[in-house]
């Protein structure tokens, strides 16, 4: 059964249509790339399974349940994490804190006012953080992370509910070559292990065939092909929008 | 009711109308290209009244008060230029919040100029040579004056829409509005730029305050009374919509003119009092406004930068810092033993103002939002407290205990309809509730004793020596701020700091942001009341002042000087602002000046505050 | 003529926030030539272009114009000394009509530049003389597209940097784009052009950059790059 189904979505703004009736699937435990060149609407398309945009028509489903329109943090507790292109971790505490924060939020416990929040959960954000590869610097302040870092940083606290679809939006973006690998490796040894599904978008292609078990590929709005890496590599129509045949 | 009962009323709104509109256009200029509020505006308007009454003194006749007027708008738009290329244009690049508080000081050095050129007396000005009759219209008797500022509006509205559309100089400014990056791309230098709006927006403040002199006189008070008014204004019109600070203008003159005109109106057997409607009726207005139009009526969605999301790194308090609280605090038991009545006073006015601004703190900095009207929860806490021990007959210690819970109440009710809006947005809001709040305690006279305030509260016998007091103050002031640190430092903290430094990672993560911010209302005004109740009976007495926008402008100056970033630096700022007004007033009476220029000096020395900078200076090892 | 580049960046290096965008890009253009800087999505040509511009200080590297150093300095000095830019969003005056954006890129006359006027600029883009009052908020995203290039050649450069001039254009809108950029070629203006649409690319340029991941990994002719469907494959392709 599909984790996340994705049907007719469809998102306007103003005259443009950014997602024009886009519907795909995300098996459980299955890693998709979605991708395209810009403008294709990957990110409004991903915005609209993250929830930070509503669909104008469409809808999406979760485990069989609609979750259409759902806010982010309602997604969370369903079990969705996300990570973000530009790296979003809570600048003011230290690597752990940002960790703990989030293990907080998925305990239900961020209106408590009393306790110390350094305290609290801080062996499970330490386990975390072992995971990641991280836990040698857990108690730097995360503005000292190098850039790489903070995206393990990200990973981490996306872990701390567990997750059954993990949405990571251009997740190597700003990083150097190298660590590229590196990242993704991890996220597909943290998530294969548990059965998690992950949605990626990417615009480095080597780690898109390096990393994707299928393709969905967006231009202007339109899904125009899906499939196993080879098959799309090999589709006269994907190669036509990414060298250019409009001209 | 006739037209003939309104229309004299209707004219004179539509009088004031025409300055208000003028004041407005120029700060939201201001804003719309430099994106600095401008909290002197007010200021400048004042000067302008000032300048152009002093030359109506020295030269009689016509011209006299007409050139008086246009001198006072140039003089005006000298001083709007020597304030942006002495301050603003150095801190351009910096926080926001440091952008505001130079401005604040800005407000004190030119308030006490003001005192040592024109005296704290206020000053009438003459009446406009040639217009000083009254015409009959419907016979109503109409002051030929009012019908003159009424074409006002209208003209500097299309002069202004003319220098805006048909020169290179408006089509630049208009562009920079818009995307000030790429107008500098296209080889603008906006340098100069910034400098001409300053001096036009300054221009058209000092204009509205000089044509206003027939009709109000000149006094110290003007320059906040301004520039609430024109943020009100721009707001409901929308930050950076000239023909929204207009209508806006418009509107608020003509219901302020409609509640004077209607009086006490019986509705549903309530006899209404409209007439006492008019303090705060432009400040429902604009409540109501942002709640529908968050952007104001013409406004259109503009990135509105956070003001306070800063990026330093914030240590949780370790046992050192706990010991170290202990033992300040049995410092300051001690005190008493070794101070004398006069430092002892001094100190409960600390603590009192270390507990306001640690609880303003605590929603600047750990929830990000900056709050112009945070005295309303101090205030609100007063007359609580107050009204329990006079009029409910509680003991004093019981109305100390009740109050915060009363304030968290009243915070509830306010943090709902802030927590919608964001940035500037919504300090004006808080702004406004301040100001509503004010009005309340100036104008329910039954209750809250007017304009003379409420006298003779003073503590129970046992607390009732000064020392006794102050040991009471800080037995409460003490618990709260540690409270207020703890809360910030606990999971909650965390999740409201979270939702700060990056508001779509916490959503993601399953927290609700809103609400977190919603619920760090409550506690930031229990913070505020609870001292408001100690400030109260410290003083005996208490007026409607106690809940003005000074305080709340005093407030963000104390955090503000010592910085957000920091839990002590609000405390420190507390303790040296209190302190350096109560020294500077003893030796002088021009304490504002001496105040203003000591900000000034720190804002430009050091634009992190000033306990952010030394831990600057004096980095600690790592995180712990 | 000198044998200085028009426009020339050296090992620069460059950050949005924490993330490193440029890894030492190095790449020239001389006076005259027609430039594509080509490469997939995100990798670092429109901070490349922004860069050059001074609109992103570079933390390591040097640009020079015409052989003067410019980096450091901000982009209205960048601008005076003869560098146009076009951004990639477009970012017309959405409130200002068509001949207000026009006036903003006003600058007066250079020498050894091509020296334009509205009635020029409308004859190369017969569009906008149509529309002369309509805001810039109103028009198509072709429309508004001419309207960025109208207005920065309004600043009379020597060089102009147009980043992705084609994205999200119908086909008949870029060709009519191809067609002026060619104009302005011939009117002798250096041009250094971002693009993904490597075929609309090949039409209007003489040589190519390519970068990957931050990095030049490629400099050559277009007809060469044309020719080589390897070197296509490995940095363009999917």
């Amino acid at each position: 059964m599909n984790l996340l189904e994705a049907r007719d979505l469809e998102k306007r703004y103003g005259g443009v249509h950014a997602v024009a009736g886009v519907s795909f699937s995300v098996a459980a435990g299955e890693r998709v790339a979605l991708i395209g060149p810009n403008g294709a609407g990957k990110s409004t398309c991903f915005n609209l399974i993250g929830g930070q945009v509503r669909p104008d028509a469409g809808s999406v489903v979760l485990d069989g349940k609609p979750v259409t329109g759902m806010k982010p943090r309602a997604l969370f507790r369903r079990g969705v994490a996300r990570t973000f292109q530009i790296t979003a971790t809570f600048a003011s505490m230290s690597v752990v804190e940002n960790v703990q924060a989030a293990i907080a939020s998925h305990l239900g416990e961020s209106f408590r006012p009393a306790g110390s929040a350094t305290h609290a959960h801080r062996d499970a954000a330490l386990a975390l953080l072992a995971r990641v590869g991280l836990d040698a610097q857990s108690d730097r302040h995360c503005a000292q992370l190098a850039y790489g870092d903070s995206k393990r940083l990200e990973l981490a606290m996306a872990l701390a509910n567990a997750p059954r679809l993990l949405l990571m939006d251009e997740p190597t973006a700003g990083m150097a070559p190298g660590e590229r690998h590196a990242l993704m490796d991890l996220v597909t040894r943290l998530t294969a292990s548990d059965g998690v599904s992950v949605l990626f978008t990417e615009h480095d292609m080597d780690i898109v065939f390096a990393h994707a078990d299928r393709l969905l590929v967006l231009d202007r709005g339109r899904l125009i092909a899906q499939g196993a890496p080879s098959a799309v590599r090999a589709d006269p129509e994907v190669q036509r929008i990414y060298l250019g045949g409009h001209a | 009711m006739t037209f003939a009962d309104l229309a004299p009323q209707l004219v004179n709104g539509l009088a004031n109308a025409s300055t208000l509109f003028l004041l407005a256009s120029g700060l939201s200029l201001i804003f719309g290209v430099t994106r600095v509020v401008n909290f002197a505006h007010g200021s400048l308007y004042m000067l302008g009244t000032y300048v152009g009454i002093s030359v109506t003194e020295h030269v009689s006749g016509p011209l006299g008060f007409w050139g008086g007027i246009v001198v006072a708008g140039l003089a005006v738009a000298v001083v709007g230029v020597l304030i942006e290329t002495l301050v603003l244009k150095r801190i351009y690049h910096a926080p926001e919040l440091f952008q505001l508080l130079a401005t604040f000081a800005v407000v004190l050095i030119v308030k006490d100029l003001a005192l040592i050129v024109w005296g704290a007396e206020d000053i009438l000005g003459p009446r406009a040579p040639g217009l000083k009759e009254a015409v009959e219209i419907a016979g109503s008797a109409i002051p030929e004056y009012d019908l003159f500022l009424i074409a006002m509006g209208p003209v500097v509205l299309g002069l202004l829409h003319l220098l805006l559309s048909r020169t290179r100089w408006g089509v630049l400014v208009r562009a920079a509005t818009e995307d000030r990056e790429m107008v500098g791309a296209l080889g603008v230098n906006q340098a100069w730029l910034f400098t001409g709006v300053f001096a036009l927006g300054s221009l058209l403040a000092g204009l509205a305050g000089a044509l206003q002199i027939p009709r109000e006189p000149a006094s110290l008070n003007l320059d906040l009374i301004a520039i609430t008014d024109a943020f009100v204004v721009v707001v409901v019109g929308g930050l950076g919509s000239l023909h929204g600070a207009f209508v806006a203008a418009l509107v608020i003159g003509i219901v302020k003119a409609l509640c004077v005109a209607l009086g006490t109106v019986e509705v549903a057997g309530f006899g209404i009092d409209f007439t006492r409607l008019t303090l705060v009726v432009e400040f429902l207005l604009m409540a109501g406004t942002l709640a529908v139009r968050p952007f104001g009526l013409f406004g259109r969605p503009v990135a509105v930068s956070e003001p306070s999301r800063s990026v330093a790194a914030v240590v949780a308090p370790g046992k050192r810092f706990h010991v170290g609280f202990v033992i300040g605090v049995a410092l300051l038991a001690c005190a008493p033993f070794v101070v004398d009545e006069y430092l002892l006073v001094l100190g409960t006015d600390i603590l009192v103002f270390a507990l306001f601004a640690a609880s303003l703190h605590f929603l600047m900095g750990p929830g990000g939002m900056v709050s112009f009207g945070h005295a309303a929860f101090f205030g609100a806490g007063a007359y609580v407290a107050a009204l329990l021990v006079r009029q409910a007959g509680w003991s004093m210690l019981g109305a100390i205990v009740a109050t915060p819970f009363a304030a968290a109440a009243l915070g509830l009710a306010v943090g709902w309809f802030c927590v919608r809006l964001a940035g500037v947005y919504l300090a004006m809001l808080t702004l406004a509730f301040a100001q509503i709040a004010w009005s309340i305690a100036f104008q329910w006279d039954d209750v809250t004793g007017g304009s003379n305030g409420l006298v003779g509260i003073w503590p129970a016998d046992w607390a009732s020596a000064k020392r006794d007091y102050y040991w009471l103050t800080l037995a409460f002031c003490a618990p709260a701020v540690w409270a207020l640190w703890h809360v910030t430092h606990a999971p909650f903290g965390h999740a409201l700091r979270a939702g700060r430094d990056a508001p779509a990672r916490a959503e993601a993560l399953g927290i609700h942001v809103r609400r977190t911010r919603w619920f760090a209302f409550p506690i930031a005004a229990a913070g505020a009341g609870l001292a408001g109740a100690l400030f109260v009976f410290s003083k005996g007495s208490l007026s409607p002042e106690v809940m003005a926008i000074a305080r709340s402008v005093d407030g963000l100056v104390m955090v503000l000087l010592g910085g957000v970033q920091t839990l002590t630096g609000p405390v420190a700022g507390a303790a040296l602002f209190t302190w350096l007004q109560d020294e500077t007033l003893r030796h002088t009476e021009y304490w504002r000046l001496v105040l203003g220029a000591v900000i000034l000096a720190l804002v430009l020395a050091f634009p992190r505050g000033v306990v952010g900078s030394l831990s600057a200076l004096f980095p600690k090892g790592g995180a712990r | 003529m000198s044998t200085t580049p028009l426009i020339e960046g050296r090992g620069l290096d460059s950050f949005y926030g924490r993330a490193q965008i440029l890894f030492g890009v190095s790449l020239t253009v001389a006076r005259g030539e027609v430039v594509a800087l080509l490469g997939r999505n995100g990798a670092g040509k429109s901070t490349t272009l922004k860069t050059l511009m001074g609109l992103v200080p570079p933390k390591a590297g040097e640009v020079l114009f015409d052989g003067t150093r410019v980096h450091g300095r901000p982009p209205y000095a960048v601008c005076r000394a003869g560098l146009g830019y076009v951004p990639e969003e477009r970012r017309v005056f959405a409130e200002l009509t068509v001949e207000e954006n026009l006036e903003v890129g006003r600058r007066p006359a250079r020498e050894g530049a091509p020296h334009w006027t509205p009635p020029r600029l409308y004859e190369l883009f017969p569009n906008l003389g149509r529309m002369r009052d309509r805001r810039g908020g109103e028009m198509s995203g072709g429309e508004q597209q001419m309207l960025t290039i109208a207005r920065t050649l309004m600043g009379n450069p020597l060089a102009v940097l147009l980043d992705e001039p084609s994205e999200g254009l119908a086909p008949v809108i870029v060709e009519q784009m191809g067609e002026a950029i060619r104009a302005l070629k011939r009117e002798g203006l250096t041009l250094l052009i971002s693009e993904q649409n490597l075929r609309f690319a090949a039409s209007i340029t003489d040589r190519a950059v390519i970068l990957e991941q931050g990095h030049v990994r490629y400099e050559g002719a277009m007809a060469d790059l044309m020719a080589d469907a390897s070197v296509r494959e490995k940095y363009l392709s999917v």
